[in-house]
């Protein structure tokens, strides 16, 4: 035992073992002398709960909301984050809409350039502390859509995934991952034309930092470029684009 | 780590046996002060039973899961223009109109006719089988963030896409025909869509398979002081641009719904 172990015994008053003697039959014997000894050893170790912690613990205690309430912490669109976006993806679809939602910030471009990219980074990017680590739970969805043709536009197609503390997390990408391909238009991916994902996965994270990312792949497999801002749509290059959005993190520990 | 005393009473017996036993169950025997086991010391002692319970049954006794009935049929394709479709008129996410057309179970569907608005997912028109889950009301608190104890509802929605129905066949591509799915909530104000949950799933994306999606309702969503006490899944069908409603519709089977009520903090910013 260290000298600070030591020390820090000393100025402690613990009921380390119960009784400190047996009670012997020839002793005087009072009711409340007893209950006045014991009981508060008992409150103290018995019946141990958050009453039990004092202001300063409560700040210290992250792995829940003690001063608030007593469950999990959670990350979503409820609490001082954004977490969410809403667009309006109807009103979008032509070049000219394409391009003002883009410069107004209110769609955000996929890149084609078959890398992983974090989705929607200043609505679905979040870094944090988990004081405890344990399990999380993340979901993301969101809208994807591309340009609005009557024919058959894009050959872009789509896998997401979390990504955390920068690295993909393999068991959690969705989008066919079978790279046997009976048409070099199918079984790679989500179609990139107008659709929607969803992520539901559950992670242990050690104590600490942590960022999440939701990440989207696009396989261009035409190997033709994404169309430029002000370009004309032509078929094989147009903008991809992701519309609302909406991330939970939830740390489920109690 | 559970330990439990028996305080003495006034006229309770009094003697060394009597005493004994009390120190023995609070020191000795079981889980007492000297028998604790590893899981009572290490970190993290602190468990759920120590913990008020996060859930009040009360509030949810209809429980928390609604799956579509076992025996349901292919729902009727369903055919919604959503929108009373002009040329290039199409859903937005803060549409809100329920429909009204199919007298006395509208909205709820999918109906077999054309109609207007959201439907409420429900087989063959049968509201007792909605994807919908009715609880006690609980109060919207913008100011603390609050629906009633909990900081959020989290609901899940899948709905089994079975096919398209080939009647006339629309454009392909992005003005395609779309299944859209939302979540929505009932509270004393009416029926209402979350925006950010409408999700579009084209025809040249999906032909079949589980459309799944998720939000969580919060207080602002709902309003202050308003009560919510129903969560539910809607479903229309929509395309980009076309003006008639009679090309290819969704045909769906199965479907589930789930709320899981979160009373919690906020993780801390890095």
């Amino acid at each position: 035992m260290t000298e600070e172990e030591q020390s820090f015994l000393g100025e402690q008053v613990m009921a380390i073992k119960l009784p400190r003697r047996r009670i012997r039959n020839e002793e005087t014997h009072n009711v409340q002398d007893m209950n006045d000894t014991l009981l508060p050893v008992v409150e103290e170790m018995g019946r141990l709960n958050e009453h039990n912690f004092n202001s300063t613990m409560q700040t210290e205690l992250t792995l829940t909301d003690m001063s608030n309430d007593v469950a999990f912490n959670i990350s979503c669109p409820s609490i001082s984050w954004s977490g969410s976006h809403v667009v309006d993806v109807s009103d979008k679809g032509t070049e000219a809409n394409i391009d003002v939602a883009l410069a107004a910030g209110s769609l955000f471009r996929i890149p084609q350039d078959n890398k992983w990219h974090a989705l929607w980074p200043d609505k679905l990017s979040r870094s944090f502390i988990s004081r405890d680590g344990g399990m999380f739970r993340f979901l993301a969805s969101g809208q994807w859509g591309s340009e609005r043709m009557t024919q058959v536009p894009v050959s872009s197609y789509f896998r997401f995934a979390f990504r955390i503390d920068g690295a993909v997390i393999p068991d959690s990408v969705i989008g066919d991952q079978d790279y046997f391909q009976s048409n070099d238009r199918m079984e790679t991916g989500l179609a990139g034309q107008l659709g929607a994902f969803l992520l539901d996965f559950t992670l242990h994270l050690n104590p600490g930092q942590h960022t999440v990312d939701v990440v989207v792949q696009n396989l261009f497999l035409e190997a033709e470029p994404r169309r430029e801002i002000g370009a004309p749509t032509v078929q094989n290059k147009m903008d991809a684009y992701c519309g609302s959005a909406e991330i939970l993190i939830w740390e489920m520990n109690r | 780590m559970p330990i439990n005393y028996d305080p003495l009473k006034e006229g309770d017996k009094l003697d060394a046996d009597s005493l004994n036993d009390r120190l023995t169950a609070t020191g000795g025997a079981g889980q007492g002060v000297n028998n604790l086991g590893q899981a009572d010391l290490e970190k993290k002692a602190l468990r759920q039973e120590h913990l008020p319970t996060i859930l009040t049954a009360s509030d949810f006794p209809n429980g928390l899961v609604k799956l579509a009935p076992v025996s349901t049929l292919n729902s009727a394709p369903y055919i919604n223009t959503l929108n009373i479709l002009a040329t290039g008129a199409v859903p937005v996410p803060g549409y809100q109109t329920f429909d009204t057309v199919e007298i006395p179970n509208a909205p709820y569907g999918p109906a077999a006719a054309a109609a207007t608005g959201w439907r409420i997912i429900a087989d063959n028109n049968i509201t007792a089988d909605a994807a919908e889950i009715a609880f006690n009301p609980l109060t919207a608190l913008t100011g603390s963030g609050n629906i009633g104890n909990y900081k959020g509802l989290l609901v899940r929605l899948s709905v089994e896409l079975v096919d398209w129905q080939d009647t006339a066949s629309g454009p392909w591509g992005m003005q395609g025909i779309a299944t859209v799915l939302g979540i929505g909530w009932e509270d004393n104000l009416g029926r209402h869509v979350v925006e950010r949950s409408i999700r579009w799933y084209n025809y040249f994306n999906v032909v079949k398979g589980s459309l799944d999606l998720f939000t969580v309702i919060r207080a602002s969503d709902v309003g202050n002081n308003n009560q919510i006490s129903k969560v539910f899944g809607v479903i229309a069908s929509a395309s980009w641009g076309i003006t008639s409603p009679n090309y290819d519709s969704p045909i769906i089977r199965y479907y589930n719904i789930d709320i899981i009520p979160i009373r919690a903090g906020e993780i801390p910013n890095a």
